[in-house]
């Protein structure tokens, strides 16, 4: 697929990496303009990196809305005394950071869409600059908002309603009406059925609305596990591959003193110490994952070095720090973003995994905890059992399909 | 990587090398255990701990005889010492360190430490007694090794069986039907959580409402000592069938793709194209030109199976309930019981360290064109 981009708001080949509509193709430019197809034509070209991509956006979606998705609040609630909308005033500080992320990305995405039609004599520069400090602001505006968000506590109590022992002109549930954790002590161990599409629990509990008000946690831990796993990998791999000699011994032993530490181990002694939030559980995770992405971008570092275009920049008298952030990091990338979306599904496996063996805290609800928890029902409830596992299995799927169309679309060696 | 020396390599550089990569093991080692130290330690509760709870049941209800006892139990096992670095020794008014000179002191001050104590004992093989059932350590992660090793030899050998044929397979048909659907079912395996497959494969095939062909549990029946010879074999062989494909599909799936990947590099050389313009039949071209080649960098992939194996049996030996070392790990650290955890994770990591040597070493023997600088 031949696409030529617009000089709109494309960045530079190969350093973008996928998100949102950037790259768009001007069919009017073609033939005068014989670029490379950026990363996202590439990638858009397959059919299956997008099936993952769909199916992570989905499961953000599911994140973001999950009180809209699953709860024992209506949505809307219309009776003699006006209109009212309960999930609003329930939501806590968390529902709405989630939903002010949902609104900031389909701006943003909107934003990509919108900008190069409306304002064509942009330049690319400008545009980025445009979108970069509408996000800016979004974010500042959530922070005011969330940081000062009242926590209300809520007394009333909407299930009558959807039982059918009350009723109101219009009461519109989401469209799992039961609350993650009711705790109603009757239908228990029902099998998925039309009130219950995955079944209910011990407590008589919907799985299917623990599972989307787990969703949250997974798609927390893989993304915060990388962050910090690329912070220190990128870090003490292009340190170790620039500067050679003492540094890199050093660096190549710590990465084998992390490679051969069995994981669980680290989380379960840390969480004895520290109070049981699941961010500890992915700060350990990005901790001992990082020599993966150190040995990458070493290799790449020890590859580019003595390139010309290094040479040259140090000709010109720049600093170390800059040749490695300006010049070297943008040209190693490639390979370290890819391992990063593979290390996303590894670090989903890890939680889900330990959390599973009951590390970790109890209060998180991640799709492994809820294995944990079912696992003694296991013999007389299958769908404890599977559904939960499924989920698992699906992001896993969705984000190994976008890391291979990265991986394709990013480094054209690997293509075949 | 370079530079290409003459083929065979010669035995003392080999030597020399592996000597070499053995001796930077060591502070490898050394680091892994201090880490480990350091984080058993940090975490509250120690096995005096434990054994106070037992005491306030078993003595009187005064308080002040369990303090006591927990600091005898804390000197008793020397947990009353600075972890890493004594630097007890320079305030005045120890007892203990009275008579020692500036450099009595400043020798005690590295070595009467917990963990340069722990270390002494080792450098003698010493790894003492487990603070449960007061058994040599030593003993107990031989026994649990044994169990772990016969898991890992076979899935090891099953993987490597399995997922070269499948590679070599996907990539000789190349495109068609047969490598799409090796393709997908490789990478639906290579992203199945295996706790949810192991509790699948109990659920479906081991009791529960459904299936009840294997074993759910345990490595062999009650009754496994009274069958003789062969019927304990076939209980054992019945009892491995559902935690070794836990411990296998997952190697495999990375291992057939590594196989189809080389396979495929290896097809597109100039002597394969050589080989063919010979006439040779396509067979003996895949099998004796293509074949040979794709399949040494693989070998060396070993050493990326093991740190896997090593961790992820923990989850399946849970599960399955099987006395192995990742089992053993865990359930001592619940108990705090800190020789074993010591011992586990120094014989663990040892192995693990090896077994990268080793692959190195392999990568050496099998491809003459890598140097030992």
């Amino acid at each position: 697929m031949t696409g030529i981009e617009k000089p709109g708001l494309d960045k530079p080949d190969g350093l973008s990496n996928g998100g949102g509509a950037s790259g768009r193709v001007d069919l009017q430019n073609a033939g005068n303009d014989q670029r490379r197809p950026t990363t996202w034509v590439r990638f858009r070209g397959r059919k299956s990196p997008m099936i993952g991509l769909v199916l992570l956006g989905v499961l953000f979606v599911i994140a973001a809305l999950a009180p809209f998705l699953a709860g024992n609040r209506p949505i809307l609630f219309i009776d003699g005394e006006g209109l009212e909308l309960p999930v609003f005033g329930a939501f806590t500080q968390e529902d709405f950071f989630w939903f002010a992320s949902f609104i900031t990305a389909l701006l943003v995405l909107g934003c990509f869409r919108l900008l190069p039609r409306t304002c064509p004599n942009l330049s690319p520069g400008h545009g980025r600059r445009v979108i970069l400090g509408l996000l800016g602001l979004a974010v500042a505006v959530t922070m005011v908002i969330g940081f000062s968000w009242p926590e209300r506590l809520i007394h009333d109590d909407f299930t009558p309603y959807r039982d059918g022992g009350r009723e109101a002109s219009l009461c519109v549930f989401p469209p799992v009406c039961y609350a993650p954790t009711e705790v109603p002590l009757t239908n228990t161990l029902d099998s998925p059925s039309f009130s219950h599409f995955f079944g209910t629990d011990r407590q008589g509990d919907d799985v299917l609305s623990r599972m989307i008000h787990g969703t949250r946690i997974s798609l927390l831990v893989a993304v915060t596990a990388i962050l910090v796993c690329m912070a220190i990998g990128i870090a003490l791999g292009a340190a170790a591959g620039y500067f050679g000699g003492w540094i890199d011994a050093f660096v190549l032993r710590l990465i084998e003193v992390v490679t051969c530490f069995p994981a669980f181990f680290a989380v379960l002694a840390v969480l004895a110490f520290l109070p049981p939030r699941i961010f500890w559980v992915m700060l350990i995770i990005g901790l001992l994952r990082w020599p993966g992405v150190a040995r990458l971008t070493r290799g790449e570092f020890l590859r580019l070095r003595d390139w010309e275009f290094v040479t040259a920049a140090r000709a010109m008298g720049l600093s170390n720090r800059r040749i490695m952030a300006r010049h070297i990091l943008p040209n190693a990338l490639a390979p370290v973003i890819v391992s990063a979306t593979f290390g996303m599904a590894g670090a989903i496996l890890i939680e889900s995994g330990l959390s599973f063996l009951g590390i970790g805290p109890a209060s998180c609800q991640s799709w492994g905890r809820l294995l944990s928890e079912f696992r003694p029902y296991f013999d007389v409830a299958w769908w404890l059992s599977v559904f939960p596992g499924a989920s698992i299995f699906i992001t896993v799927i969705a984000l190994n399909l976008v890391g291979e169309g990265l991986r394709d679309a990013l480094d054209p060696r690997l293509r075949e | 990587m370079t530079e290409i020396t003459g083929f065979p390599l010669k035995t003392g550089d080999m030597l020399r090398y592996i000597l070499k990569r053995l001796l930077i093991a060591i502070p490898t080692l050394i680091g892994i255990t201090i880490v480990t130290f350091c984080i058993i330690q940090l975490a509250p509760g120690d096995p005096a701990d434990k054994s106070e709870e037992e005491s306030v049941v078993a003595t009187t209800f005064s308080g002040q005889v369990t303090r006591e006892v927990v600091e005898r139990t804390r000197q008793l096992y020397g947990l009353d010492k600075p972890l890493l670095v004594n630097t007890r020794v320079w305030e005045s008014d120890r007892e203990e360190y009275k008579e020692l000179g500036f450099f009595g002191r400043l020798g005690a001050m590295f070595t009467d430490a917990q963990y340069p104590i722990w270390l002494g004992r080792i450098v003698t093989w010493d790894f003492g007694s487990s603070y449960q059932d007061h058994r040599p350590v030593t003993d107990k992660v031989w026994e649990a090794f044994k169990v772990s090793l016969l898991f890992q030899v076979v899935s090891i050998a099953l993987i490597y069986l399995i997922a070269i044929p499948l590679g070599v397979l996907s990539a000789v048909k190349r495109g068609t039907g047969t490598d799409r659907v090796i393709s997908l079912m490789l990478f639906l395996l290579y992203s199945l959580p295996n706790f949810w497959v192991a509790t699948l494969l109990i659920v479906f095939l081991a009791g529960g409402e459904f299936l009840d062909i294997f074993p759910p549990q345990d490595l062999s029946s009650s009754d496994a000592a009274a069958m003789g010879g062969m019927g304990w074999f076939f209980d054992r062989l019945w009892h491995m069938i559902l935690p070794v494909i836990c411990l296998t599909y997952g190697g495999l799936a990375s291992l057939s793709r590594y196989a189809r990947s080389g396979m495929l590099e290896v097809v597109g050389q100039d002597y394969i194209l050589t080989a063919r313009a010979k006439g040779l039949s396509e067979r003996q071209v895949i099998v004796k030109h293509a074949f040979r080649n794709s399949v040494l960098p693989i070998i060396t992939l070993l050493a990326t199976l093991l740190p896997a194996l090593i961790g992820g049996s923990v989850i399946v030996e849970t599960i399955f309930n099987i006395p192995g070392m990742g089992r053993l790990l865990f359930d001592s650290f619940l108990a705090r019981d800190y020789p074993v955890i010591m011992a586990v994770a120094f014989f663990s990591s040892g192995l693990v360290l090896l077994g990268m040597i080793l692959s190195d070493v392999l990568y050496l023997l099998v491809d003459p064109r890598i140097s030992l600088e």
